[in-house]
């Protein structure tokens, strides 16, 4: 990868992610939601010469990559290669687990999130994370989704708990939950099955009206039919948010996803638009991962 | 898309969480504080103690009259008398807690496992008074029985209910420990052909040895501390003798007496609570700190 | 055969092993019986209306506990207003907040000593700071700061025990979402905790209820003919009261301390129940 940290270009995108990254409005092509009018890919979120290392081996290697607003990108690699290592790097929750250190820069909008004013606090507002296994708290499912926008004063600032009610509702409707739920808002969110209490949590997750949402194999603790589910409404919620999302299923990547970044034992391989990354793959280890041969 | 929102810290919120932190941390020093507390209030008043009477008298002499004339304070007497009380009790509570703790864990059914555990657990909970009342009431008389000689106010009862009060620790100590035990030893044992009895003493009871030497080493330290039921039970006349029929007197039902009494502050005699009680604290606590020791050992083992 | 002979006498002895062990087991709950029956034999036929409602006398026909009980109630108040915030703060800060680093550990080791001293040693610790020292004198602030510093470390290791055991994922699910650790802990692992901490402090609170040498020690009376009415009023309690009735010769006080160790012994199996009940609701209704 890139060694020198890239410039910042006029149009936002770095140098490396332009030549990584197709721009989208030349290349894209048809876009996703079909308007005919690309929507301009930025960078929502960038790393630069990004190192991790847990108690000094490392987990992520050099990697320099860029996150294009209002796409879903995913994270693909064999196990142990450093995938939610790096996602849970962009909302800073790698600093609950102890030995942790890092090199290098994560970017958020162009701004340093590790710097010492950043308030990680803020940060995990606008960067909202879906775990690996549902973990909705055993509380009621309003109260779930309610949870996260009260503590900010949200009833406070926006018109009294009407407007939370509004907000819990319309959270729920984009996470796809809120006609299975509505006539049992109060019972305890752990009545759901586990599809129903994955879609709470990405629910809680949007309450937060974040512009960024990671998810950590959101699909891989549920039954097919809750994961093609969960897959449809990437498709809705990519038009307002930006998503990444680690998957283990090459599958689900190829399915869902409208860049895919490939890594191995750490260092990030390729990164590329799907399309081009499963059918043409520019590395041989990329193209032996997707066809099966490893991992 | 615009400009992100500030990210910065929002200075309330971090005051609040700093405040929260702060108030928190104080409420964890306030037990080392109470460490610190014991050590100094120890430290200070015996070393007034020993400002008049020299260590060496207080700790090999062998008479304890503090508040009689002529006086002497020479501590061994209280000294024995605690010793006979616990090996009294550890004569009850280690052979009847280890074979409980055996049967409990290598023999019970899950059945007889829910009453016997609750039982323990209630004689565990059982306040000491109580215990004083019935050594006083039941052991003693009884006790009489047998040994017609025997004084009103004598070590062996105090020593009987102090083993009852001390056996559901070291019965529940000794589950644990056998517990802990990996089935796979058990298993390897039977495979062999070896009966019941010879898995537990051969192969089982020598894998949990320091679980279990670590419960006999708390069993006498609490038995050392233990304090109203020898108050009630053993006696108040200080005596260095090896006959559990006799009444005596332990560090801890010294201690009591002479809160009991009036005894002005300042006084040598006051003084005294203090050096007695350095001396327990002192035992207790290397008896503790030598039963962690054996137990982190054991854990290491396992894990 | 030799081998078959030997056999029979492994197996006898095993046999005999394993009735050893579940006869001395059994021994051990026979004297819990003894006990009681003993108790209740003696101390039943005292046990009426007016024993819970006198004072106690130099008459053994006319002592009762009123004075001993209420000094308990108070006693017990006051302590679980000192010992319950402070223990559970502790507790809290050293689960959720403490770095894991020399000082963490060697707090944690002192609170496992502190919680192996004899209760009297904090009994001298509460006559020369609370009573000499602060000149509380041998009030029920006195007694109350002294028993919660015995009941402390009981209920810090209960409750980390509690917070230990809620999962780590409610946690991260909070965090991810821009809560504070404060935020986090207040809204969700301190009420997942609260079952298994009130399990903890209610036996903490029946072992202050039984503890008598740290009491005498800061000087609550044995003769107490009044009800106390402030916190700096001097008291006795229940477990006082049994004491120096039992002290005393006569075997009319024996039967009244036996009926004082009844009462004693009714309010602690309603703690103790009450603690026993939580604790298997808790664990049938926990559903992560």
């Amino acid at each position: 990868m890139v060694m020198q940290p890239p410039r910042l270009s006029p149009h936002g995108l770095t140098d490396h992610a332009r030549a990584s990254a197709p721009p989208a409005p030349a290349a894209a092509g048809a876009p996703a939601d079909g308007t005919g009018e690309p929507a301009p890919a930025r960078p929502v979120l960038e790393t630069r010469g990004l190192w991790i290392r847990y108690s000094g081996r490392p987990a992520i290697q050099d990697c320099t990559l860029a996150i294009a607003e209002h796409r879903v990108t995913a994270i693909i690699g064999p196990s142990g290669c450093g995938k939610s290592t790096l996602l849970r790097h962009f909302n800073r929750m790698n600093e609950f687990t102890p030995g942790v250190t890092m090199e290098g820069q994560v970017l958020y909008h162009g701004q340093d999130l590790y710097d010492r004013d950043v308030d990680p606090v803020e940060v995990r507002r606008r960067i909202g994370m879906v775990f690996q296994k549902p973990n909705p708290f055993p509380k009621s499912i309003f109260q779930n989704v309610a949870w996260g926008p009260s503590i900010n004063g949200y009833a406070r600032r926006s018109g009294g708990k009407q407007a939370l009610a509004d907000l819990v509702e319309r959270s729920l409707r984009q996470a796809g939950l809120f006609d299975e739920v509505k006539d049992r808002l109060f019972s305890s969110g752990l009545t759901l099955s586990g599809g129903q209490q994955q879609r709470l949590c990405i629910a809680r997750a949007l309450a937060m009206e974040p512009e960024v949402i990671l998810m950590d194999e959101p699909c891989s603790a549920l039954d097919p039919a809750s994961t093609a589910r969960i897959e449809d409404l990437l498709f809705e919620l990519k038009e307002r948010y930006t998503i990444v999302i680690v998957t283990h299923n090459m599958q689900q990547a190829a399915r869902v996803s409208d860049y895919t970044a490939f890594f191995d034992a750490g260092r990030l391989v390729e990164f590329g638009e799907t399309d081009q990354v499963f059918t043409n793959p520019r590395e041989k280890k990329t193209e032996d991962y997707v066809t099966g041969r490893f991992g | 898309m615009s400009a992100p929102k500030s990210l910065s810290r929002k200075l309330t919120r971090s005051a609040r969480e700093e405040a929260v932190r702060g108030v928190l941390f104080i409420c964890a020093l306030i037990s080392v504080a109470t460490t610190v507390g014991i050590l100094v209030v120890l430290a200070r008043e015996a070393a007034a103690f020993f400002e008049h009477v020299p260590v060496a008298d207080f700790l090999f002499g062998t008479r304890w009259a503090p508040l009689l004339e002529p006086r002497s304070f020479g501590v061994l007497p209280l000294v024995c008398g605690t010793f006979l009380v616990v090996a009294g009790s550890s004569l009850i509570a280690i052979p009847i807690g280890v074979l409980s703790g055996m049967y409990l864990s290598e023999f019970a059914s899950d059945r007889v496992r829910g009453i016997v555990k609750p039982v323990l657990e209630i004689l565990a909970g059982i306040p000491t008074v109580v215990y004083g009342y019935f050594a006083l009431t039941f052991v003693t008389p009884q006790l009489a029985r047998v040994f017609p000689d025997i004084h009103i106010f004598n070590a062996a009862s105090a020593s009987i209910v102090v083993g009852i009060m001390v056996l559901p620790m070291v019965a529940s100590l000794c589950d644990d420990a056998l517990r802990a035990v990996p089935e796979s030893l058990r298993h390897a044992a039977y495979a062999v052909g070896a009966t019941p009895f010879e898995v537990s003493m051969r192969v089982v009871f020598p894998a949990a040895l320091s679980g279990v030497l670590a419960s006999f080493v708390l069993a006498m330290s609490r038995a050392i501390g233990e304090t109203m039921a020898v108050t009630l039970a053993a006696g108040v006349t200080p005596k260095l003798t090896a006959n559990p029929l006799e009444s005596i007197q332990t560090m801890t039902a010294y201690i009591v007496q002479v809160s009991l009494g009036d005894t002005p502050a300042g006084t040598v005699e006051y003084q005294t609570i203090f050096a007695v009680g350095a001396l327990l604290f002192a035992i207790t606590l290397s008896l503790n700190l030598l039963a962690h020791r054996i137990l982190r050992r054991f854990r290491e083992a396992y894990e | 055969m030799r081998a078959g002979r030997h056999l029979r006498l492994r197996r006898r002895l095993s046999r005999a092993f394993r009735l050893v062990c579940a006869a001395t087991t059994w021994l051990g709950c026979g004297l819990l019986a003894v006990l009681l029956f003993h108790l209740v034999r003696d101390g039943f036929g005292r046990m009426n209306w007016e024993f819970l409602t006198s004072y106690p006398s130099r008459f053994a026909a006319k002592a009762g506990v009123k004075s001993a009980l209420w000094g308990s109630v108070w006693l017990m108040g006051l302590t679980a207003a000192f010992s319950i915030p402070v223990g559970v703060a502790a507790a809290i800060y050293l689960e959720e907040y403490a770095r894991r680093g020399r000082l963490s550990t060697l707090i944690h080791i002192n609170i496992a000593n502190l919680a192996g001293v004899p209760s009297i040693v904090f009994g001298i610790l509460g006559l020369a700071v609370f009573v000499r020292f602060l000149a509380f004198d041998r009030s029920l602030l006195s007694g109350s700061l002294t028993m919660s510093l015995v009941i402390l470390p009981v209920i810090i290791i209960a409750a980390r025990e509690a917070l230990r055991a809620v999962p780590d994922s409610i946690r991260q699910a909070a965090y991810a979402l821009g809560a504070t650790r404060w935020q986090t802990v207040r809204h969700h692992v301190l009420p997942a905790a609260a079952p298994g901490i009130l399990t903890g402090v209610i036996l903490a609170m029946s072992r202050a209820l039984g503890e008598t040498a740290p009491l005498i020690m800061i000087g609550a009376l044995t003769y107490v003919a009044f009800v106390p009415e402030h916190p700096l009023d001097p008291f006795s309690t229940l477990p006082i009261q049994v004491f120096n009735w039992a002290s005393r010769p006569q075997q009319a006080f024996h039967e009244a301390a036996a009926a004082g160790i009844l009462v004693l012994l009714a309010v602690l199996l309603l703690m103790n129940s009450a603690a026993v009940l939580l604790r298997h609701r808790t664990q049938r209704y926990r559903r992560w």
